[in-house]
């Protein structure tokens, strides 16, 4: 009855959207603000230096330049994070829509799918897929959504069922709407926040998940340059070069933790603090 | 005429648990089958990728036909699910031995480590909610769910490594990883227990302080829920003391939901485990699967996704029963809200 | 004279954290010792904030200023004097029944630990007797093992004696009331406000009762204090200039219609074979409980619900196609914030209706000239509907209706969410629209007597059934005992003595949720029936005609009985 009214802009929503814009501006001009190829050797004598101020992140094995190889391997996290968030996140609302609100046959069908989907933990479904197929950057943005897709379906499909149960669903089709006419016009902007929040979370999701392939040597391969590749690469000094290892994992942490802020400030302004936490895939 | 709406009206429980039974059959089949589809559906060639020294006389094309890669895709699939329905996963490419001996040694260690970071990230993150939920907006609850979410957002293996270089290197506190010292088996009894916890403390402590903001999230969503409930208010009205309502009352029936939310986050506990285990080298599901991955033991990791699936799917249906069991409201749940 | 007022509230205001408007501005108010004082006004205007308040339960976050005195001394925000108060001298009873007990323990449990928070060196059984008394006090002692019940187990009546009791149980002097009755039937509703001032006036405690339904006051307060200034209401103005005329051969029927929900132990009927008939230009009044099956006996005829035995007919010159035919028939919900889309302007929301019968741009001009015949601004048209009072949306969901040119227009308990003084306006507008297009109008309404007023024809149902329809124009009462029930608790003819008659005496045994168990052979209102007979109690009475032409289902009340 008395529900704390959120602000507009909480603390969360602006350091989480201004750390996101701030990471899409530094993988964007990572060309133009270290020009080359950042995986081409560095000069000799200059590998596992420490941080200095020639060098702000110190260089690696092969003398590169940390800093340069952080915003170059950026762009691969930003991309097949954001890819794979928009191709799942389509995919699971369009077949979360079906599950919820199709005639009955389909809807069971779909909801059948989404159920077997949700019992495999996306982590093996995305090993399965990568023993399958070696990815390509493409091909690896399909895995990770088709191991991603069905979070959004479930929480589509049961806000889909809650909305059609909602008596303005019901004045719409009175009121002589077609059923196309109410999913698209009635029951889709409704669901817009939690895809949104969703989304935003999936982005961070993905990203680590990418981490950890790369680490393991199954991502993007070189001379794409990725931040889990690097940690790899820093797993073998970990003791004389402890950088490599650092900040590599420091710029997953930072670029995940811009996501989930981004996620929780939305979450707050949409439902006020506190509220809508079945996104998160905790209440069930 | 019955005084009253009798507790007793949901279906008898033998009938319940035989629509389950039925439906766990149902989702079995129905896992293996997806596991079959996804592999051959997925453009590329899994043997394709077996490097050169892995593979034995006759190449690629021996190995083809051991696993019947040759065949008609539906021959595949039916020999596929009855063998898996057997228990018959086939023969390790690299070990040279039945997978489903490898899962069954892998499985317990993982539910092992799984379960027992769970009950950390529980302990810790149900505190932490209950602080956010009774105290909003305020500086501790702030900077505790700020933390929670800071330690979510760390990738696990890049955690246990840091971990690792801390306790085990530099302080050399606790063993840098494995299960057991190479000398465990000559231990006695209760040293093996003291050395097997030694282990498994570090991925303990990274799985679990990981997801703290997971468990600390869902108790301050029921609980903050069920405070703004009008019987709290009520309860408070009647002189009833606060910290009284939050962890006699409150929590109770926060809490009883939490049973379906295991369940639930079954699939979250056990995929968050495997670069955990890759890191600290424990000997489970996930380390199976990302070395037969690495070696391209193509029938070891569709097996051990299958059976991962399976594991979980179920206990997401005990779970489920159990719920049914422990909550008097789930009775209610299943009357659809009355029409006014 | 020199007695101290028990309670004395000066210029108190509360602001809400976020908000800049006051939710309390400037109140005074004080209450002697066994006196009852109501505070009177709509929604919105701080009603509940004022009990919050006083126990010091506000959120947190809130800001209070002015002065709240206990018998003469000073009461400090969070000081244990005040906290000690609360559940002891100071008493609340909360306004919804449904939610205001713990869901899983049982009611004994509950009473016990009130016992024990007041009394400490009471011993298990001494507490228990404790309970007993106070469950006897609020006559629940004839419920079989009430204590042992939990909150779902209990009727709404129930459930509001139970916290009676537990208020009862801390010995106050001083009791809050928020709307204690708002979320129960009529009888009901008397049968808690009876035991409540028998409890005050019996123990001589002082009453501070919230309610927004001034009928009830001059019965019970012997102060009233007015919060919240009185918004004007809805200008009665010229008729309608939108709409068509309904053809006159339009018939919507309802024949041998059942309706089954979907339930715990499988479907259940809440409609059971229900004939009705409806023509345009005339009003029918649908009388009932909540739980008696009106709302879905709409939906029904709306074509929101399949029938499951049975039909709905149109008839008259209907279009062929099958959302043509839909929109012919509109139902107007009970609750405008429910049937409104929230993320859709009320503009928008008229203007997509009526687009379903205009094109592009006459839409837009109609959605305009519907907004203003519901008395609504054009400013008000770009709000969301969340954004507008009750009453606003009220009328947006009448225009989005309208807009649609329906022959009927089915309106469900449409003066619920209003108000005292906009139901008038409400209902005044309806009969406008009935008298200048023709349309064929059903007002579904608790209230009998507000019904009778305005309808050419009275349908009372009970438990899914029909129990009686009359024409008030022509039989001045109804016959049925239960409408006969439900006439006199109408607001509108509320008097003193039904309040004071200790008519609670018998305590309130009804099984819990009304209209649940249908299959019983008898007539459903048998065990509540002042008249019943034993005959009563084995077949269920048929409808039948009387004398007079009205049509009756019991033998017992019939012009042919005896």
């Amino acid at each position: 009855m008395l529900r704390r009214p959120a602000p507009a802009w909480s603390l969360d929503l602006r350091l989480g959207l201004w750390l996101v814009l701030l990471g899409i501006a530094l993988a964007a001009a990572a060309a133009w603000l270290a020009p080359g190829d950042p995986s081409a050797l560095g000069p000799t004598g200059q590998t596992l230096l420490a941080p200095s101020w020639r060098h702000l992140l110190g260089t690696d094995a092969l003398g590169r330049d940390v800093l340069v190889r952080l915003l170059h391997g950026g762009r691969v996290s930003l991309l097949v994070g954001w890819a794979s968030m928009v191709v799942a996140t389509v995919l699971g609302t369009l077949v979360g829509l079906g599950a919820g609100l199709a005639r009955r046959p389909v809807r069971a069908a779909l909801t059948a799918v989404i159920d077997l989907f949700l019992a495999f933990p996306g982590v093996y479904l995305v090993l399965l897929l990568v023993a399958v197929s070696r990815p390509s950057l493409g091909l690896l943005v399909l895995v990770l959504s088709v191991s991603t897709w069905m979070d959004t379906a479930r929480l589509v499909r049961t806000e889909a069922m809650a909305l059609r149960d909602r008596e303005f669903v019901a004045a719409a089709r009175g009121l002589g709407l077609s059923a196309g006419a109410v999913a698209w016009r009635h029951v889709l902007p409704n669901l817009l926040p939690t895809v949104l929040v969703a989304g935003a979370l999936r982005i961070g999701q993905t990203i680590l998940v990418e981490s950890f392939l790369s680490f393991l040597g199954l991502g993007p391969q070189e001379p794409l340059v990725t931040w889990g590749g690097m940690i790899a690469q820093g797993r073998a000094h970990l003791l004389d070069a402890w950088w490599l290892t650092a900040f590599p994992g420091l710029a997953i942490a930072v670029t995940v933790l811009a996501y989930n802020l981004l996620a929780d400030g939305l979450r707050g302004r949409f439902w006020g603090e506190g509220q809508g936490e079945e996104v998160h895939g905790g209440a069930a | 005429m019955v005084p009253h709406a009798p507790v007793s009206e949901r279906p008898p429980v033998p009938r319940y648990i035989l629509q389950r039974l039925l439906h766990a059959a149902l989702l079995v089949v129905g896992l293996l089958t997806v596991v079959f589809f996804l592999v051959h559906l997925m453009p590329g060639d899994p043997v394709g990728l077996i490097d050169e020294q892995h593979l034995g006389a006759g190449g690629r094309d021996l190995v083809r036909e051991r696993l019947g890669l040759d065949r008609p895709l539906l021959e595949q699939y039916g020999h596929w699910l009855a063998g898996a329905l057997r228990g018959d996963f086939g023969v390790s490419l690299r070990q040279q031995r039945p997978v489903v001996g490898i899962i069954a040694e892998a499985l317990p260690n993982t539910l092992l480590l799984t379960l027992s970071a769970f009950l950390l990230e529980l302990s810790i993150g149900v505190g932490i909610g209950v602080t956010v939920a009774r105290h909003p907006g305020r500086l501790r609850s702030r900077s505790l769910a700020t933390g929670g979410l800071v330690l979510y957002s760390l990738p696990s293996f890049w955690l246990g490594l840091v971990a690792i270089m801390v306790f085990a290197r530099d302080l050399g506190w606790l063993p840098a990883g494995g299960m057991h010292a190479p000398d465990a088996a000559w231990l006695p009894f209760g040293a093996r227990g003291l050395d097997l916890l030694r282990h498994l403390l570090l991925p303990m402590l990274v799985l679990g302080l990981g997801n703290v903001a997971v468990s600390a999230r869902f108790t301050r969503s029921s609980l903050g829920r069920i405070l703004a409930d009008d019987w709290v208010l009520a309860a408070r009205a009647r002189g009833v003391p606060e910290g009284r309502l939050v962890w006699r009352h409150a929590l109770r029936v926060a809490s009883l939901p939490v049973i379906t939310w295991v369940g639930f986050s079954l699939p979250r506990l056990v995929g968050g485990a495997v670069a955990v285990e890759e890191v600290f080298a424990w000997p489970g599901l996930g380390r199976v699967a990302v070395q037969a991955l690495l070696a391209r033991d193509y029938p070891v990791i569709v097996a051990v996704t299958a059976v991962v699936a399976v594991v979980v799917a179920l206990g997401g249906l005990l779970a489920d029963l159990l719920a049914r069991w422990a909550d008097p409201r789930l009775r209610l749940d299943g009357d659809r809200p009355e029409v006014r | 004279m020199a007695q101290p007022d028990l309670l004395r509230v000066e210029g108190l205001s509360v602001w809400y954290p976020g908000a800049g408007r006051p939710a309390l501005a400037d109140l005074d108010l004080a209450v002697a010792p066994g006196e009852c004082v109501a505070v009177v006004g709509p929604s919105g205007s701080g009603k509940s904030t004022l009990c919050r308040a006083l126990l010091d339960l506000l959120p947190p976050g809130s800001r209070c200023t002015g002065r709240i005195a206990w018998c003469g001394e000073d009461l400090v925000a969070g000081s244990a004097r005040w906290r000690g108060l609360r559940g002891g001298a100071l008493g609340l009873v909360l306004q919804d029944h449904r939610h205001a007990l713990d869901p899983v323990r049982r009611v004994g449990d509950q009473l016990d630990e009130v016992v024990a928070l007041r009394a400490p060196h009471l011993d298990r059984a001494a507490r228990r007797r404790r309970v007993a008394e106070l469950l006897a006090a609020v006559h629940l002692d004839q419920v079989p093992d009430v204590a042992r019940r939990h909150a779902h187990e209990l009727s709404g009546g129930q459930r509001q004696r139970v916290n009676l009791a537990a208020t009862l149980a801390g010995g106050p002097r001083l009791l809050l009331a928020d709307e204690p009755t708002t979320a129960l039937d009529l009888p009901v509703q008397r049968e808690i406000l009876a035991l409540l001032l028998s409890l005050v006036r019996d123990a001589g405690l002082s009453l501070l009762l919230v309610t927004h339904d001034r009928d009830l006051v001059p019965l019970v307060a012997d102060r009233v204090l007015e919060v919240g200034a009185a918004t004007p209401a809805v200008a009665t103005g010229t008729a309608p200039a939108t709409g068509s005329t309904v053809p006159t051969t339009a018939r919507l029927a309802a024949r041998r219609v059942h309706v089954s929900v979907a339930s715990r132990g499988g479907p259940r009927d809440v409609v059971c074979g229900v004939d009705l008939e409806l023509a345009p230009g005339r009003t029918v009044g649908l009388a009932g409980e909540s739980g008696s099956g009106k709302t879905t006996l709409l939906r029904a005829l709306a074509g929101w619900l399949r029938p499951r035995a049975g039909s709905v007919e149109l008839a008259g010159p209907v279009p062929a196609a099958p959302a043509a035919r839909r929109r012919l028939v509109q139902l107007v919900s009970q609750d405008p914030a429910a049937a409104l889309d929230p993320q859709q302007t009320v503009h928008a929301a008229i203007r997509e209706a009526a687009s379903q019968v205009a094109g592009r741009r006459d839409a837009a001009e109609r959605a305009r000239r519907l907004l203003a015949d519901v008395d609504l601004t054009a400013d008000l048209g770009r709000r969301l509907p969340r954004e507008l009072s009750g009453g606003q949306r009220q009328r947006a969901q009448l225009a989005r209706a309208l807009a649609v040119a329906p022959w009927f227009l089915l309106a469900d308990e449409p003066t619920s969410s209003l108000d005292p003084d906009r139901r008038l306006a409400l209902l005044a507008l309806l009969a406008r629209l009935r008298e200048v297009h023709g349309i064929g109008l059903v007002i579904a309404s608790h209230d009998l007597g507000l019904l009778a007023a305005r309808a050419d024809e009275v349908v009372v149902m009970h438990a899914g059934l029909i129990v009686e329809r009359y024409r008030p124009a022509r039989h001045a009462e109804p016959r049925h005992p239960f409408a006969a029930a439900l006439a006199a608790a109408s607001p509108t003819r509320l008097t003193p003595a039904d309040l004071r008659l200790p008519s609670v005496a018998r305590g309130d045994t009804r099984p819990a949720a009304p209209g649940r168990r249908l299959v019983g052979p008898g007539c459903p209102y048998a065990p509540r029936c002042p008249h019943a007979e034993p005959a009563c109690r084995t077949a269920l009475p048929p409808l039948v005609e009387e004398t007079d032409g009205r049509w009756l289902r019991c033998p017992v009340r019939g012009l042919g009985a005896r």
